[in-house]
């Protein structure tokens, strides 16, 4: 397990530094009021328009319990990254802008490009590649908000309110298309490396877990339609996440930890 | 009131200043621990190894802002890509939001349930890493307890079994072209691709799905209104 005491190099003391923590914390603190900024406009907006507060109020509830467990695997990497790269930049970048996934792939690449196994002993000038690099890497998302948004947004508007045409079409379309690129991948077999040879591999659990959250969330919003029961519907999507999760325990538990 | 357009006018101000400070002070960050530290950035090392990586992720960088845009609106899209976490999270909690008050998509109620789900997901994503962060090795403890780990790392699963499973029901044809050129790129295309193209293809997989998925149902639509015109 990763301790702050253990960073014995130097540029692990940096890393771990209370300058560091304030040089991080600032854009964190940053985010943050940004997200109160959005939050108060689009109430206001919404009460303008004659949304109800309860309604309001429900979005509100409804995306706090949705956002908790999928914000819990992300604290997976930063146990991950924090033996390299120290606690506070990863927190940074996990709190705001990037994902996971992409971090550590920047991090392992650069790491292991420049002749390190992991991040161990990492030299401070491999250090600073890899921060640039993270912060290179995946501002053009947000620059490109920044200069671009607006003629995007009005050319999806205007295709969307031409009638009998394409345009009205477009955005479930693209929608469908995000959903099964982020859902399938992991359901695929794969090859695998393990013990160092590659093996074909079926992700059972995953497989297993995807079947158990769809089947209980169609049957809580199946019984939700039902007004005894309506609560079920408010509650459907982060009791099924977990109810899948409680799956994937049981089976790895059951298979040994081999599906 | 104000006007939908007077709004949106507003959204964009706020999006476009409120990200540029962001990007400025994230910017910021390896800039002034570089100085802190006395240790600047090794050009030759960056060149050779952060570069190449920069460059993909910007064009990645690029097409995700086109899939992704349409759906969430502009105040999402101004906040998502500052808070990351889009797919496993954002979209998410913006459309479950959207269900869970039955409004039109692309209507204004929905921008606004979006921009509230999103907010709040951004809030609560930096309240649980901060509390992780707090409390680093009694979390890294429970996250990597062997019995609880399969379960956080089946997360993703499970909640796209949760989310995507009602939409993909409702418009099998549709979720029928994404699902066959996945498994076309994954099992016959990337297979026979050189090795180091092979490992790129993946991190546009996004983009791809969303233009073949929109190239597919543009086909059926036409055939459709084809079919239709014919019948009557």
């Amino acid at each position: 397990m990763y301790n702050l005491l253990s960073a014995t190099t130097q540029i692990q003391k940096d890393a771990n530094s209370t300058f560091m923590l304030i040089i991080c914390a600032v854009p964190v603190a940053f985010v943050l009021v940004q997200a109160l900024l959005f939050f108060r406009q689009a109430r206001k907006r919404g009460k303008e328009i004659g949304m109800k507060d309860s309604d309001i109020n429900k979005a509100i509830r409804g995306s706090a319990i949705f956002s908790i467990l999928p914000s819990v695997p992300i604290l997976l990497f930063l146990i991950i990254l924090a033996p390299g790269l120290g606690l506070y930049f990863p927190w940074l970048r996990l709190s705001v802008i990037g994902s996971g996934v992409y971090e550590n792939l920047i991090a392992t690449t650069i790491s292991t490009g420049a002749g390190f196994i992991g991040f161990k002993g990492l030299t401070a000038e491999v250090f600073i590649v890899i921060m640039f690099t993270m912060t290179f890497a995946i501002i053009t998302s947000p620059l490109l908000t920044v200069i671009g948004m607006k003629p995007i947004i009005k050319k999806v508007d205007d295709l969307e309110n031409q009638k009998d045409t394409f345009g009205p079409h477009l955005v479930p379309a693209i929608f469908i298309g995000l959903l099964v690129s982020i859902a399938l991948p992991a359901l695929l077999p794969k090859n695998v490396l393990v013990n160092g040879v590659a093996k074909f591999t079926v992700p059972w659990v995953a497989i297993i877990t995807f079947i158990s959250s769809a089947i209980t969330v169609i049957l809580l919003n199946k019984l939700g339609s039902n007004k005894k029961y309506a609560f079920l519907k408010d509650f459907s999507f982060p009791v099924s996440i977990l109810f899948g999760m409680l799956v994937a325990i049981i089976v790895t538990m059951i298979s040994g930890g081999g599906a | 009131m104000r006007t939908r357009e007077q709004h949106t006018n507003e959204v964009h101000r706020l999006g476009r200043v409120t990200n540029t400070i962001a990007i400025i002070l994230m910017i910021l960050v390896p800039v002034l621990f570089s100085i802190k530290i006395g240790v600047g950035l090794n050009m030759e090392l960056f060149i050779q190894h952060g570069v190449p990586l920069v460059v993909i992720y910007m064009i990645v960088c690029v097409t995700e802002v086109f899939a992704y845009v349409p759906i969430l609106g502009a105040a999402g899209s101004y906040l998502s890509f500052i808070t990351g976490n889009i797919g496993n999270m954002k979209l998410p909690a913006a459309i479950a939001a959207q269900e869970s008050l039955g409004v039109k998509q692309g209507s204004e109620e929905s921008e606004v349930a979006s921009t509230i789900a999103i907010s709040v997901s951004s809030l609560v994503t930096v309240t649980v890493l901060t509390i992780g962060l707090i409390g680093f090795s009694f979390f890294s403890s429970v996250l990597e307890n062997p019995v609880l780990k399969p379960g956080f790392e089946n997360v993703l699963p499970a909640l796209m079994g949760a989310f995507a499973t009602p939409f993909i029901i409702a418009n099998p044809k549709k979720a029928a072209i994404p699902v066959i050129f996945i498994i076309v790129l994954q099992y016959i295309i990337i297979p026979v691709l050189p090795v180091g193209i092979a490992k790129i293809v993946p991190m546009f997989l996004t983009f791809l799905c969303v233009v073949i998925t929109v190239a597919g149902s543009y086909v059926m639509f036409k055939m459709e209104k084809k079919g239709g015109s014919k019948n009557e």
